[in-house]
């Protein structure tokens, strides 16, 4: 952070203006005053890639655009611009008292964001160790025990023992039931190697890219990975909801980026069990909270529908373009959903739709529908 | 009778190098440990071996270090990288010694008997010995 004559001001290098643009999304729940700041470093990058700019004067369109507090109040945004500095560094002037913390909070947040990767993985790896130790002894434990296979039964011809002593020897494992326990360590740390991959796959730091995956395969990381995160747990109960998904045997190939695929399906799937969450609060317990996913294809190109039983948001028709316009309208929850990268989201009558740039296929959610 | 397989296993956490060990004596091999990429040059001046798993992740010499300088005193050696890291990806070095991702297998592994599989598929059968 420098400080120039008159205004505060934060120095970025290309590379961390993309992860503070893109990553914090991930971290930090919409409000209008981020969604503010997200739009104007959209701007800006946008126009320093297709543009090959070295200095823009701000306002670029988006400082037509007040920002909206939490508190109903309207701000303007103040004007910023953005210079060379060498040939690698920018300097993004941000001398709004609210957009300015707002931005090192997404700085902050895009580095904790890598450092918890590299915390992860390095965990993961640790864990992977003796979890292999564990995995491989249990296997070796299981064979062992099973009487038939020729190498136990050459050591126990070795040992000098007879039939008679096999047969007390398999009443024994049978009575203790050590094929049984055997079984669940090995289940068990089965279920834990899925985990680690699965977070692991997530958490790699990656630039988007898009490659071919099968729709059931991205929707079994996507709702393992929903089932296990903190607020999907603790706040949302995601656990105890019924989820109907695509039959398993379909298989669609579509091409998207994995990491912004899975953090878009979440996303979506925490604003369809909130829904959930808000009509148990008005039906009562009685309310069996429900989500049904559909893959399907029409004119506009591929979409997930997701189905909640849940409460509708209570919105007119509105909708955000990629240059943010409209984004006022929306509920936070569709902001936060639309503003994970570009994307055009559109909300009819309580239900939206969303699709993202990165993603490439529409997700629509509709409520009080499972 | 003919010699068995030798498959020397280079891995600097016990519970694996172990029980892996055991495994492929199981599977009726004969085998031998490292826990270093020294360790297994040294005895290599004592005995060659026909497979070698290697950990990547080696304190010391790393075990892409390790396998350049084994196929250098041990060109006909078969290699299989055993590795916990998932963005493991043969590098260039690797390829040019003749590894695919064939050779690569992820830790933890939830069924041994595909490592032994694929030690068969390279012409490395026990039973055929």
């Amino acid at each position: 952070v420098k400080q120039s004559d008159e205004l505060p001001a934060v120095a970025l290098n290309p590379a961390e203006l993309v992860d503070a643009l893109y990553e914090p999304a991930l971290l930090i729940d919409s409000d209008h005053v981020v969604c503010a700041v997200n739009a104007a470093m959209r701007a800006i990058l946008g126009d320093v890639r297709s543009k090959n700019v070295t200095e823009i004067d701000w306002p670029v369109a988006w400082a037509e655009t007040p920002a909206f507090l939490q508190d109903g109040r309207t701000a303007n945004p103040a004007p910023c611009k953005m210079a060379t500095i060498g040939r690698q560094r920018l300097l993004l002037f941000a001398p709004d008292e609210i957009i300015r913390p707002q931005l090192l909070q997404n700085l902050d947040d895009a580095h904790k964001f890598k450092l918890i990767s590299r915390l992860a993985a390095g965990a993961a790896h640790e864990i992977n160790n003796p979890l292999g130790g564990i995995v491989q002894s249990v296997q070796l434990i299981k064979r062992a025990l099973d009487l038939d296979n020729p190498r136990t039964r050459d050591i126990l011809a070795e040992s000098g023992l007879q039939q008679a002593d096999l047969d007390v020897i398999a009443r024994f494992s049978e009575n203790r039931r050590l094929e049984k326990f055997a079984g669940i360590i090995q289940e068990a740390s089965g279920r834990v190697t899925e985990l680690i991959g699965s977070v692991l796959g997530f958490t790699r730091f990656s630039l988007p890219e898009r490659q071919l995956y099968n729709v059931n395969e991205l929707l079994d990381k996507a709702l393992f990975l929903a089932s296990v995160e903190n607020d999907m747990r603790k706040e949302y109960a995601f656990r105890d909801i019924a989820v109907e998904r695509p039959d398993a045997a379909m298989r669609v190939e579509v091409q998207v980026d994995m990491q912004s695929f899975v953090r878009v399906l979440i996303e979506s799937l925490k604003v369809a069990v909130g829904s959930c969450l808000q009509a148990r609060q008005m039906a009562g317990d009685d309310y069996v909270p429900s989500i049904a996913i559909d893959y399907e294809t029409d004119t506009d190109g591929p979409a997930l529908v997701i189905r909640s039983n849940g409460a509708p948001l209570e919105r007119d028709t509105s909708s955000i373009d990629a240059t943010g316009n409209g984004w006022h309208d929306l509920p936070p929850q569709a902001l936060s959903l639309a503003l994970c990268r570009k994307a055009m989201v559109s909300l009819n009558q309580g239900d939206f739709s969303a699709q993202s740039e990165e993603t490439g296929i529409r997700i629509t959610i509709s409520f009080g529908k499972a | 009778m003919m010699a068995k397989y030798s498959i020397l296993i280079i891995e600097d956490e016990l519970y694996i190098r172990d029980s892996l060990a055991d495994y492929f004596v199981d599977e009726g091999y004969a085998v031998d440990v490292a826990s270093s990429g020294e360790e297994a040059l040294k005895l290599l001046n004592k005995q060659q071996f026909n497979i070698y798993i290697v950990d990547i992740r080696l304190s010391g010499m790393d075990g892409v270090q390790a396998i350049q300088k084994i196929k250098k005193i041990d060109p006909t050696a078969t290699f299989f990288v055993f590795t916990g890291s998932l963005e493991f990806q043969i590098t260039q070095d690797l390829a040019s010694l003749g590894l695919t991702e064939e050779h690569v297998i992820y830790k933890p592994v939830n069924d041994l008997s595909v490592i032994s599989d694929k030690i068969k598929n390279y012409g490395f059968d026990p039973n055929t010995r």
